[in-house]
């Protein structure tokens, strides 16, 4: 049919022909780019998710871990402050229900029961307040910390600067406790690996914003290594400022001391 | 080879139809944007019977003024079916001022009502691609409904808008029909798949289920 057509009409429906192959052509790559990015899109999130559940993983593991090694540590003081004492008592109160004994020795024995008693009492409640400082619940956070910094201070180990300013009610009781422990785990930190000499703590709240701030002079470490390093509880700091929604920082060098900041958007506490 | 087309021709007609009539059934259980596709269907099935009907009562006289009511209504429905999936405001405001520029045409040419109008479709076809497009992008993060379906507007009104500008060559006395043979046949070829887009978008997403049925 075409070929019987004059010349110029021929060449008109060629080019009208081609054009319209170039148009299906492109809308088909169209369509074909945007499915394919679409799926690049989908994967990509994909994997964002997986890494997300990951790291969900991960967080899970270092809590579960630290849930054992407390449980262990719990065990472990029981066992030698509070077990192996009553056995002591035990024993002297075998003694006592002794026909032959002397009324000197019963009072000696009574003395020493009455002593380890005493100091099976005085562990008891030390081992509960490690666990959750009563001060916490009863005057609230600001007494709390101070009450550990002067703990610390007893110590006589360092030279211990605090600065505490918190009103009551800033902090949910939950964010309360995840503060206090952070403190807690910080002092911890510092006794156990630092070697330092002096600490600076200091607590201050403005109108929007909560911000904590610990430095100490000690021979601190490499930051990259003490995030993945399960022993230090930097991680374990790190996972409770993000469950509170706070912003964590950290700056350490070895030889150069330590410095965390934490900053807590007080407009965000739901 | 022609044989076929023409059996595809008469199948895009009935086809056409029956589409319009398997939409509708969902017509009360969709959204808006489904209650415009299918008020589209709707016009298209009964302008391709009106045109066959027309081609056997009044053999050889111009049914070219159903293609007014064609490409203007075509333009209401698939830009109300995008405003529903793309919510632009600005989209209506451009339907209005398209259908503003269409009265001022036909205002200052009445006598085209019952000619060609190679400006008012390549402009209301072009417009529909563009739509088509941005709801593409939109569908790159998220998926929307209509996925098929954008995707057959896009080749279709892109590649008919060729077509049916080029078709004002076919009424020039001077031209050979066959050339416009042609293009009719690409693009009832091009109809019949936009068709089965149309139809497996249907069959994926709005059959309804008889479990569903029988609540």
């Amino acid at each position: 049919m075409v070929e019987a057509l004059p010349n110029p009409e021929k060449e008109v429906v060629k080019i009208i022909l081609l054009a319209l192959a170039i148009l299906i052509f492109m809308g088909v790559a169209i369509v074909l780019f945007f499915y394919f990015s679409r799926k690049k899109i989908i994967k990509t999130q994909l994997e964002k998710a997986h890494l997300e559940i990951a790291y969900q993983k991960e967080l899970l593991q270092a809590t579960i871990l630290t849930q054992e090694e407390e449980r262990k540590r719990i065990a472990q003081d029981l066992h030698d402050a509070i077990s192996s004492k009553l056995n002591v008592v035990s024993l002297n109160a075998n003694f006592l229900i002794e026909k032959d004994i002397t009324l000197e020795d019963t009072h000696r024995i009574g003395e020493g029961i009455q002593k380890v008693t005493k100091s099976v009492l005085e562990s008891s409640r030390r081992i509960a307040h490690d666990l959750l400082p009563p001060t916490l619940e009863k005057f609230g956070l600001k007494a709390a910390l101070e009450e550990l910094c002067e703990e610390v201070d007893a110590a006589q180990r360092f030279q211990i600067q605090y600065n505490i300013s918190y009103p009551e009610g800033v902090l949910s009781s939950t964010n309360e406790l995840h503060f206090f422990r952070i403190v807690q785990e910080l002092f911890n930190n510092t006794i156990k690996h630092s070697e330092a000499k002096a600490i600076v703590l200091s607590l201050r709240c403005s109108e929007n914003l909560l911000s904590l701030q610990y430095t100490d002079d000690g021979k601190g470490f490499e930051v990259v290594k003490a995030k993945t390093a399960k022993g230090l509880g930097m991680s374990g700091i790190e996972n409770r400022a993000l469950l509170m929604n706070a912003e964590f920082m950290l700056e350490s060098a070895p030889e150069a001391g330590m410095r965390v900041e934490i900053k807590y958007q007080r407009n965000n506490e739901h | 080879m022609g044989e076929i087309i023409d059996v595809i021709s008469d199948v895009t007609v009935y086809g056409s139809a029956a589409l319009a009539f398997i939409y509708l059934i969902g017509f009360n259980r969709f959204d808006k944007a489904y209650k415009f596709f299918t008020l589209y269907l709707l016009t298209i099935a009964v302008i391709q019977l009106g045109m066959k009907a027309w081609k056997w009562y009044f053999e050889g006289q111009s049914n070219l003024f159903l293609f007014f009511y064609f490409f203007t209504l075509q333009f209401l429905w698939i830009s109300l079916f995008y405003k529903e999936l793309l919510k632009f405001k600005l989209m209506g405001y451009l339907l209005i001022g398209v259908f503003v520029l269409i009265g001022i045409q036909y205002w200052l040419d009445p006598g085209l009502y019952l000619r060609y109008n190679p400006l008012g479709i390549s402009m209301t076809q072009m417009i529909l691609v563009v739509y088509s497009l941005l709801y593409l992008y939109r569908n790159l993060t998220e998926r929307g409904n209509f996925y098929l379906v954008n995707i057959g507007f896009l080749i279709y009104f892109s590649s008919s808008t060729l077509i049916f500008t080029a078709g004002n060559l076919a009424f020039d006395d001077d031209f050979v029909k066959s050339i416009s043979w042609i293009l009719v046949k690409v693009n009832v070829v091009i109809y019949f798949i936009f068709q089965i887009l149309i139809f497996v978008e249907w069959w994926k997403h709005y059959r309804i289920p008889k479990k569903r049925l029988s609540k």
